[in-house]
């Protein structure tokens, strides 16, 4: 198997590593992105195109959602079973 | 002047050098030419055993809303780094928008690379003649929930109760089985793990356990890899790659998360 980088699909790999990771400096002389969100995970998000929104996190209000939704039917169905 | 005049003056002459990477100081000088961020000159600033690869700004990050303008930048950030490497052998990667700044921006970044030269031959060496390589590893839960369904007995026998079961005891019945799958598919999943984890382990010099993101993501590794070894990472990934598990393999990086 053979590494790539070149493609649509990797972009969402260099961002990961040239946003979060890298060398990090402690001084007074630095403007550092290292902790400040100069990109927002929305533009983060759109710049790895709509398909990998999900790997931002914007999964986690729609699994809460679901999950919310499972809940209320579990609740649902003791209730039935009780009466 | 007086004091605001005398405040305003000084932002005036802060400036900035944006920072792409450190390398090994050269023997010759090395200008890379306009290759930088908005076309900027990029160049190098030697100090000691170590040089900064460099092009002037001014004193306040990059920002943008702009979506095509940002990602132009990080592509270039990044291609930045791969020419560098290219002159300059192995070097340590810079976030993106790490600048210095200050009044003679240049004595600042001289000062820095010889404070932190044993800091940085520290990295230096750790990541020497080695790449970066990103391994992700995805399953789909579905179908192995699916398989454990149609292959584990307990459930098979639960199953047929379920068929004559009442309403009351059926939803018992589906709570259980439910648990045991979950149970199984936690086993799979841990047993899937440590497998990989040890052949992938054996091909790489480091290896670093990154947060996974996406759903259905087994695993989500950085590896450093020495150059020579990285075939033999490839072939275990490929003995891997097979139904139900799909890899992603990407790389060669520069050791962003090794730094």
């Amino acid at each position: 198997m053979e590494p790539t980088r070149e493609t649509h699909a990797t972009f969402v790999d260099l961002l990961d590593r040239v946003l979060d990771k890298g060398l990090i400096i402690h001084a007074d002389v630095i403007i550092s992105v290292a902790g400040i969100p100069l990109i927002g995970v929305n533009l983060k998000a759109a710049l790895a195109g709509m398909e990998t929104m999900l790997e931002y996190g914007m999964m986690e209000d729609w699994d809460k959602a679901q999950r919310l939704r499972a809940q209320e039917k579990v609740k649902e169905e003791a209730i039935l079973l009780k009466a | 002047m007086n004091e605001e005049q005398k405040l305003m003056s000084q932002e005036v002459q802060e400036q900035g050098r944006y920072l792409y990477c450190v390398g090994k100081a050269p023997t010759y000088l090395h200008n890379f030419g306009k290759i930088g961020l908005e076309g900027n000159e990029v160049y190098i600033i030697s100090a000691g055993k170590f040089c900064a690869v460099v092009h002037d700004c001014k004193a306040e990050p990059y920002k943008s809303n702009n979506e095509q303008k940002v990602k132009k930048w990080i592509q270039t950030h990044q291609k930045v780094i791969d020419i560098a490497t290219r002159r300059l052998g192995t070097v340590i990667p810079f976030s993106f928008d790490v600048i210095i700044k200050g009044q003679c921006p240049n004595d600042e970044v001289i000062h820095w690379l010889k404070t932190e030269e044993d800091n940085l031959k520290q990295k230096l060496d750790t990541i020497e003649g080695k790449q970066e390589f990103g391994i992700q590893i995805f399953f789909d839960q579905e179908l192995l929930r699916q398989q454990i369904m149609n292959e584990n007995t307990q459930i098979q026998k639960l199953q047929q109760e379920l068929k004559k079961a009442s309403k009351g005891k059926a939803y018992f019945l589906e709570q259980k089985i439910k648990t045991i799958v979950q149970k199984e598919l936690e086993a799979k999943t841990n047993f899937y793990f440590k497998d990989f984890y040890g052949q992938i382990r054996e091909c790489a010099d480091h290896l670093k356990v990154e947060k996974i993101k996406k759903v259905n993501t087994l695993l989500n590794f950085s590896c450093l890899v020495e150059k020579e070894k990285v075939k033999k990472l490839g072939a275990a990934l490929d003995r891997i790659n097979k139904f139900p598990f799909s890899v992603k393999f990407t790389g060669p990086w520069p050791a962003y998360s090794f730094v």
